[in-house]
């Protein structure tokens, strides 16, 4: 569960910040979700396709 | 091509291409004052140039990045002999965090180690090296570790972005 948390935290930090960083005034909102949204799906899938096969 | 202009960072050309940089001298030195300002503080740098709403966030940001590294029991790194360049960029990162950096060192591990030979250090370094190798057999440890790394890598970015605000290659919005 905290690795969860984890996630949803770090990407949090990380989309807002780029999001801030780079996007343009009106689209920042946008953009934060994009980058957040691939974060977490992203690490979902790289869990998935890496985890060891029991 | 057009000759230089000065003062006028970076800016765009008719073609689409960029006209050489070539900075004043007062350029020069407000890039380097808001750089320096966003390492002794993050979002500082941001808030010299105006920027004051980012600089809010930007703080924000970085301080709960660190706080979240230091609460999850994160390490700073050492330099280690046996992997020189990886743990001397590791080391630059940490230390892009400001002078927070070297106060968290000596908050945690009772000195001001950097170097991860414990062969050849002093007394009180290797009892420092002792009390960060305590702290990294914590669960989360590692998680830590990469917060800290990423402040000090997210603060580097804001570094170079107060700068390019300050000499005008970039608006402030």
């Amino acid at each position: 569960m905290l690795l969860l948390l984890n996630l949803v935290w770090f990407s949090t930090l990380v989309s807002v910040f780029f999001a801030t960083l780079a996007g343009q005034k009106e689209r920042r909102l946008k953009m934060g979700l994009v980058i957040w949204g691939a974060m977490v799906l992203g690490s979902i899938v790289l869990a998935f396709l890496m985890a060891p096969i029991s | 091509m057009s000759a230089p202009v000065k003062g006028q960072a970076g800016k765009r050309e008719p073609g689409g291409g960029k006209s050489p940089v070539r900075l004043g001298s007062a350029q020069i030195g407000r890039g380097l004052a808001a750089a320096a300002a966003g390492w002794l503080v993050p979002g500082l740098g941001h808030w010299v140039v105006g920027a004051r709403r980012k600089a809010l966030i930007f703080f924000a940001i970085v301080t709960a990045t660190i706080t979240t590294g230091f609460a999850l029991g994160g390490n700073l790194s050492v330099a280690d002999p046996r992997t020189p360049v990886i743990s001397r960029l590791q080391v630059a990162t940490n230390l892009a965090m400001g002078p927070i950096e070297p106060v968290m060192r000596k908050a945690l591990y009772g000195a001001l180690a950097y170097r991860g030979d414990e062969a050849f250090v002093p007394g009180p370094q290797r009892q420092a090296l002792e009390r960060r190798r305590a702290r990294s057999f914590s669960t989360w440890s590692a998680f830590g570790t990469t917060y800290l790394l990423s402040a000090g890598l997210l603060n580097i970015l804001l570094l170079l972005d107060a700068w390019d605000i300050a000499i005008g290659r970039k608006s402030k919005d």
